[in-house]
């Protein structure tokens, strides 16, 4: 749950309040759990709860993740190759997964969770669809555009 | 062939190409470079997240959860019954006491009896001195609103009624916000 809250929220000490608080939470409305529900599921939608009122309440522009974040990404059909050397490739795994780190602060917020979700957390498309209450096809369409503009990050960033 | 798009690239990696996208795929992989760059750099971003670090956590916690989670509440039902329990044992430990003692039952009896007419009486007089000092009380509240309401009959006559209002609000103002100060600084309530 920290490895989502930490890299939600960039003030550890705040990340760490929250996760306690998301376990608190939890805690006092397990009655209000029901069991057809998988339980981490439950906890991860109280938790995003948590972030998106701390990005209300910050002001940080919460993007809708149902609605497409620009017209040019609607289609998601990047045609891929172009001939430039790869700057990913030449980096060292452990490096890349530095600058990985930073890449992702500079995702749009809701981007961010799904790609936490689906890639530190291991969350399926599916579990991550009903944390969201949204279809299937939207969240990995957002997974993917995710993965690209983070993408495209690293290659600026080198 | 044309390339593909990111999208099927993504879709590769998550296994969800059909066995004829897959082979179609692959196939064109086998002569188009640039695709198969393009689905390597994806492949270890790839990599990458999945193998980031845990962000550290530190070692106490948990016990610091646990702390706060409130102890289990004994229910009311579970309060009766402790108390029953108790008075129940209470009453055969005296009785047993009692009969060992080499006392006959109708003297326990005529004790026990003596014991409640005694009780009973304390209490009536326990009862009345309680209202007679609740009625005392309340006699007091009324003298003080009966003097408040003079004061803000007095306080009308002197001050405009629009700065009264102003008085007013400002003084409910004042009251909330003491009451919340306090509750933050007793409780330890988060903002």
């Amino acid at each position: 749950m920290f490895n989502y809250i930490g890299r939600m929220i960039t003030d550890r000490e705040l990340a760490l309040d929250f996760t306690q608080d998301v376990f608190l939470k939890a805690y006092a409305s397990l009655k209000s759990y029901r069991p057809d529900f998988k339980f981490t599921t439950w906890l991860y939608r109280i938790a995003s709860n948590y972030v998106i009122d701390y990005w209300r309440k910050k002001k940080i522009t919460a993007v809708s993740i149902d609605q497409p974040l620009n017209a040019e990404e609607e289609g998601f059909c990047v045609q891929v190759p172009d001939d430039k050397p790869s700057v990913i490739e030449a980096l060292e795994m452990s490096e890349l997964r530095v600058r990985l780190e930073k890449a992702m602060d500079k995702l749009p917020d809701p981007l961010r969770e799904l790609f936490v979700w689906r890639h530190v957390n291991g969350l399926s498309y599916e579990e991550m669809a009903e944390v969201k209450k949204l279809p299937v096809g939207t969240v990995k369409n957002r997974v993917f555009q995710a993965k690209e503009q983070i993408r495209r990050i690293l290659e600026e960033m080198a | 062939m044309s390339c593909f798009t990111a999208e099927r690239i993504y879709r590769y990696l998550d296994a969800e190409l059909d066995q004829a996208e897959r082979r179609e795929f692959e196939q064109h992989l086998d002569g188009c470079p640039s695709c198969r760059r393009a689905l390597a750099e994806r492949r270890l971003v790839t990599e990458a997240a999945v193998s980031l670090p845990d962000l550290e956590l530190p070692s106490d916690f948990s016990r610091r959860v646990m702390e706060r989670i409130d102890k289990p509440r004994v229910t009311v039902l579970g309060w009766l019954v402790l108390a029953a329990a108790s008075c129940a044992s209470m009453t055969l430990m005296i009785v047993g006491l009692f009969l060992l003692a080499g006392h006959s039952l109708t003297d326990l009896l005529l004790r026990i009896q003596g014991f409640l007419t005694g009780t009973l009486k304390n209490g009536a007089i326990l009862f009345g001195r309680v209202t007679s000092l609740i009625s005392l009380t309340l006699s007091v509240i009324n003298h003080m609103f009966t003097a408040l309401v003079d004061g803000l009959k007095g306080m009308t006559s002197v001050i405009p009624l629009p700065w009264l209002a102003v008085i007013t609000v400002v003084l409910i103002g004042v009251i909330t916000t003491s009451v919340f100060g306090m509750r933050k600084l007793f409780l330890g309530e988060r903002s």
